[in-house]
């Protein structure tokens, strides 16, 4: 309120009034000496933090034109041919590999239900 | 298979990126908030500083930084909302960690009902594309009134230098993002498989009406419970276009840790959220579903080494999951890749490391699980990450 009201008397945006009050602080002695010893404050107990108005950064943007998007943007056909394609070659690759290259044997008895079940769940 | 699939019918409902918008700035003030202990300021200050950059190329709304840490900060840039929790701070329901400081910072802001809130990690970076998404979204929800809980994709090129192995790891997250999330988010507008903690565009006025203040049951995934919860009150989400980049793991214990904690969180909000069981079922299904997924990858392997004969279904059903999540990862990578520029050449050994490694990350992914399984998340892991990178891309 009182960076408002100052900034209206002096022409100048509250923002910049907080700005300057903080740099006139950060100015301030930081060292204070008794006697042999010396008291150095640091940085956080001088500065306070903003207030809410005066960390409001405001927008600049000016622009007459309509706002906001006119329609949905477009699907995005580059993704879509990628997703595809990757999912043909991998399972093209991977068949050829597992015919061509892996053995194959049966497995005990037992275990073969269990893969079944598991690989049907999963 | 279900969850590979489901992301990759998501990647097909994508739309182009939004674009500069043309018109006024928005009328409502964005807080950018950020929760931090406040351990790494170095890394807090380079997002916060991100924030500015940006806003200061697209100025297209009003806004504020709020910064909630533990520990104060001396090196913030001027201007910064700084709110330091009390040391003996306790909400009433008890809620701890990220969900504790997210309840402070609600009651500490005072920022207006009708502000919109763009939660942020500690090492979120802000990305221009961001702004914009950002913007559209803002402008349509308050035209229709909706005030839907946005959420968009995170990248994590900023560790690519540096711990490529990783970082790579994490594409499929981004890849999620452009998939699964964007389905839910886009086509659903329900938060089927949960929510992530940074990238939320939240009404001030929404966010007020449910808090954070869950309790330790929703203290570990609080994203993910706080999603449900606001599902239950009414609140369904939208897709948010743009990007923010973040900071992967950078060791490979800290990454099972971070699934770890992901999965023990989600069990936890699949039974203790206080909503309807058909918010909870979905995810208790995908969770279900993932709790038994090392069991599918221990088969491949032990399958590849002694080369049982597979039956021929059981065999296309393996490979046809393995392609969705051979789509995920490079999707992942070719988004991450789009803002983050680097030689040809080392494009294509990226490419060809993030399907090459493909079988090492499934096995991080699964030890994240069992490792949930034989010793369970008893805390919230805070993943250990130095901002190696502040502006990238």
């Amino acid at each position: 309120m009182v960076d408002q009201q100052l900034g209206d008397f002096l022409g100048v945006a509250p923002q910049d009034i907080a700005r300057r009050r903080r740099d006139l602080l950060e100015r301030l002695p930081l060292q204070f000496s008794v006697g042999e010893a010396t008291l150095t404050l640091p940085a956080a107990a001088r500065v306070s933090p903003p207030a809410l108005g005066a960390a409001v950064v405001p927008s600049t943007h000016r622009d007459p034109a309509p706002a906001g998007r006119p329609q949905q943007a477009p699907r995005d056909r580059a993704l879509i041919a990628l997703v595809l394609s990757i999912l043909a070659l991998t399972i093209g690759a991977l068949y050829v590999v597992q015919e061509a290259l892996l053995k194959h044997a049966a497995p005990p008895e037992g275990l073969a239900f269990l893969i079944a079940t598991i690989g049907g769940v999963l | 298979m279900l969850a590979g699939s489901l992301s990759n019918v998501g990647m097909l409902l994508q739309r182009k990126d939004a674009e500069q918008p043309v018109g006024e700035p928005l009328p409502n003030l964005v807080s950018f908030r950020f929760m931090s202990r406040g351990t790494n300021p170095d890394s807090l200050r380079s997002s916060v500083q991100s924030v500015h950059a940006v806003m200061q190329r697209q100025p297209l709304f009003s806004y504020v930084v709020e910064v909630c840490v533990e520990v104060p900060q001396e090196n913030l840039p001027e201007d910064t909302l700084e709110m330091l929790i009390p040391e003996g701070y306790q909400t009433p329901n008890g809620t701890l960690f990220k969900g504790r400081a997210l309840q402070f910072s609600m009651d500490a802001s005072k920022i207006a009902d009708d502000a919109w809130i763009m939660h942020c990690d500690e090492e979120s970076h802000i990305h221009e594309s961001m702004i914009f998404g950002m913007y559209h979204a803002i402008m349509e929800e308050e035209r229709s009134g909706e005030h839907r809980i946005g959420q968009g994709a995170i990248l994590y090129y900023n560790s690519l230098d540096e711990h490529p192995f990783l970082a790579l790891a994490d594409s499929v997250r981004t890849g999620d993002d452009i998939g699964r999330f964007h389905l839910q988010n886009r086509c659903w507008h329900l938060p089927v498989w949960g929510f992530h903690g940074s990238f939320i565009l939240v009404r001030n006025s929404v966010e007020k009406k449910v808090g954070f203040d869950f309790g330790p049951n929703g203290s570990i995934t609080e994203d993910a419970f706080w999603a449900l919860v606001n599902t239950e009150h009414g609140a369904r989400s939208r897709w948010v276009d743009g990007y923010m980049v973040e900071q992967g793991t950078e060791r490979i214990m800290d990454f099972i840790k971070q699934r770890r904690r992901w999965y023990v969180g989600l069990l936890k909000v699949v039974i203790h959220a206080p909503v309807k069981l058909r918010l909870r079922l979905p995810l208790a299904f995908f969770t279900a579903l993932w709790s038994v997924s090392w069991g599918a990858i221990l088969y491949t392997y032990v399958n590849l080494i002694v080369g049982w004969d597979t039956a021929p279904v059981v065999q296309l059903l393996g490979n046809l999951a393995l392609a969705t999540y051979v789509v995920i990862y490079v999707v992942g990578l070719r988004t991450t890749l789009a803002l983050y520029k680097v030689p040809f050449a080392r494009k294509v050994r990226l490419y060809v490391a993030q399907v090459a490694c493909i079988p090492l990350f499934s096995i991080l992914e699964t030890a994240g699980v069992l490792f949930a399984i034989v010793k369970p998340e008893a805390g919230f892991h805070v993943v250990q990450k130095k901002m190696l990178s502040a502006e990238k891309g």
